[in-house]
């Protein structure tokens, strides 16, 4: 049985990939703050979590798995989201990705400075999908182009940012000047 | 990365995913180890940049708002904040400064602003902070600001600032553009807060069952702001009873905060708290699901009457249980030493199985359920009777009626069952389904 002090240690340490699960999901950044944060509290009230690092973050997404059935019952989310096997399949993927705390940090700060150096109707594009929430239907509405066109100009943008992430990291010392 | 695999990704991100495209989807991932990986960059890639969007415009409205108001700025630390417990630092000096604006009188103009830039959700509307009574039984009135009352028609929608008042034997639902809903017991007197930073209400006494949605970001609905038995919630199932002294909170599902706002416990699934002027709100203990009062969608409804053989004065309320002692007493002051009860309403099953129905009453009961008489002991005289075993199956629900009398003072009724896998226990309120025969409605007194 773990105590407090190295439960939240380990919860520290599987921050972002179990967020990053929690998105995958419910694909709203609000909705997943909420039930990362639900899953925190669980998880830190339960007395049998794992000690072991893997078995410990396969537990807790097995918790905000149940969080997310159960936010999308309340919205009637379209009934595909329901389809056990993707589910295991995102689950697996999970399994495999390395927790790597210290790195995902520095990608995040990379990242603020990338998002920075966006041209306006780029981060516009970002804003609508990743801040406003809306689909690329509705972002095609606005701008009045197609959904496929809206898809393409996210991919080529997020290959932008992560071009800029790597470079930023490979110069070393993110976020240092 | 793979386009189709990119494809894919964006379209789950988008919820447009056809059937055939999410097992495609699936087959991929299982398929090949890089795509896994691919989709989990992807995600974690998504994630961030929501991440960073939020904490970017926190931190704008944050600096923007501390530039405006430097009194605020030096007090927020110590502010209410800390019974927030959220991981962002500047989130945490945002509610503050939320809190503390509205404290020093700001009201609705730098509300509407800071929310607005906060959570990038709606402006909290007025019209979303009114509900509307979808649903009343017997006496229910509603209080305007200058104490001036009408009684209540269903379908009025509630000003900002009325109260509801419900007398004894008479309930009211109040139910929010959102979704929110609140069933209102008997003897409850409840008003909306004249406040638009979110959901206020003042349960000035009475009780109460809440579903509540998950409401916007930073505008949580707050029941008795400012008052020993605050309760702070964002979405959950819970019931709320107050009286003269003291409050108790008993959570279905979720979570709700509870008590004075510096010293406020969160109190989870299954789990109640109790608060008094004199103290503070106590830490949760677990309650077993039936104490829980779900509301008046669930229980019997009870037709009341003055007299042994269901005529004279009557009155009709719902139970949530049947499991009575009055013993000397009378349901209703206004009996005298006899009377008579008929429960209707619908039953359904936890599993499919062989029931037993049981009755302990004095003087008399009948009990049928789906159309059978499974009991009829018209001077049963406070013996536990058992029925004929009858079969049930799950997901239906059977007609139930009982009709009970007493005259000899000693007066109890118990409705309990069993299965081969469930113990002997009272009827609990959420496998009851009241009837809804609103015509007899008129003869309330």
């Amino acid at each position: 049985m773990a105590d407090d002090e190295s439960l939240s240690r380990l919860f520290l340490q599987h921050r972002h990939l179990l967020l990053s699960y929690i998105h995958a999901l419910v694909r709203d950044s609000n909705d997943a703050e909420d039930i990362f944060q639900e899953v925190g509290v669980r998880v830190m009230k339960k007395e049998q979590a794992p000690t072991d690092s893997r078995e410990f973050a396969a537990w807790c997404r097995g918790i905000a798995r149940n969080l997310v059935l159960h936010h999308w019952r309340s919205k009637q989310r379209n009934p595909v989201v329901a389809n056990e096997r993707l589910l295991d399949m995102l689950e697996l993927a999970y399994q495999e990705a390395e927790p790597a705390e210290e790195l995902s940090k520095q990608r995040s700060i990379a990242l603020a400075d990338c998002l920075r150096l966006l041209p306006d109707h780029s981060r516009d594009v970002i804003n609508m999908r990743y801040f406003e929430g809306l689909t690329s239907v509705e972002i095609g509405e606005r701008l009045e182009r197609s959904s496929a066109a809206v898809r393409k100009v996210l991919s080529r943008v997020r290959a932008q940012l992560e071009e800029c992430i790597e470079s930023r990291l490979a110069l070393g010392g993110a976020g240092d000047e | 990365m793979n386009e189709r695999l990119a494809e894919l990704l964006l379209a789950w991100e988008d919820d447009t995913l056809s059937e055939v495209e999410a097992d495609e989807f699936a087959d991929l991932l299982g398929n090949d180890s890089a795509a896994r990986a691919n989709a989990v960059d992807h995600f974690s890639l998504s994630c961030a940049i929501g991440e960073q969007l939020q904490e970017s415009l926190h931190d704008e409205s944050v600096v923007r708002e501390l530039q405006r108001m430097p009194t605020v700025a030096r007090s927020a630390s110590e502010g209410p904040s800390a019974s927030r417990p959220r991981s962002r630092v500047g989130l945490l000096i945002t509610v503050a400064v939320l809190l503390m604006v509205g404290f020093i009188g700001y009201r609705f103009d730098v509300h509407k602003l800071i929310l607005d830039k906060l959570g990038g959700q709606a402006v909290v509307n007025v019209e979303d902070l009114r509900p509307k009574v979808t649903d009343t039984f017997g006496d229910v009135q509603i209080v305007r600001a200058d104490d001036s009352t009408n009684n209540i028609v269903e379908g009025a929608t509630l000003g900002l600032g009325h109260s509801l008042r419900t007398s004894k034997n008479s309930y009211a639902t109040l139910l929010f553009p959102d979704g929110t809903k609140f069933e209102l017991r008997g003897d409850t007197h409840i008003r909306i807060e004249p406040l638009r930073s979110g959901k206020h209400l003042t349960l000035q006494r009475g009780g109460l069952f809440a579903s509540v949605a998950p409401q916007p970001k930073g505008a949580p609905l707050v029941i008795n702001p400012d008052s020993y038995d605050r309760v702070e919630v964002v979405g959950t199932r819970f019931e709320f009873v107050r009286d003269a002294t003291t409050s108790v909170v008993r959570v279905e599902t979720g979570k709700v905060e509870f008590g004075a706002t510096e010293r406020a416990v969160e109190v989870t699934k299954r789990r109640e708290s109790t608060a008094s002027s004199d103290q503070q709100a106590t830490a949760p203990r677990p309650i077993e699901p039936e104490t829980i009062w779900r509301g008046w969608g669930h229980g019997l409804r009870g037709d009341y009457y003055d007299s042994s053989s269901f005529g004279g004065q009557h009155f009709a309320r719902i139970d949530p249980r049947i499991d009575f002692h009055w013993g000397k007493q009378v349901p209703d002051s206004s009996f005298k030493n006899e009377f008579s009860v008929r429960w209707t309403g619908e039953i359904e099953v936890p599993q499919s199985g062989e029931y037993t129905f049981w009755t302990v009453a004095h003087y008399g009961v009948r009990l049928s359920v789906n159309g059978e008489s499974l009991i009829n002991s018209w001077a049963s005289m406070g013996a536990e009777e058992d029925g004929r075993p009858i079969e049930l199956v799950k997901g239906k629900r059977y007609p139930i009626e009982i009709e009970y009398w007493d005259r000899h003072g000693n007066a109890k009724m118990r409705l309990l069952w069993s299965s081969p896998s469930m113990p002997k226990s009272v009827v609990d309120q959420q496998w009851l389904y009241p009837a809804n025969n609103e015509n007899s409605d008129a003869e309330d007194k």
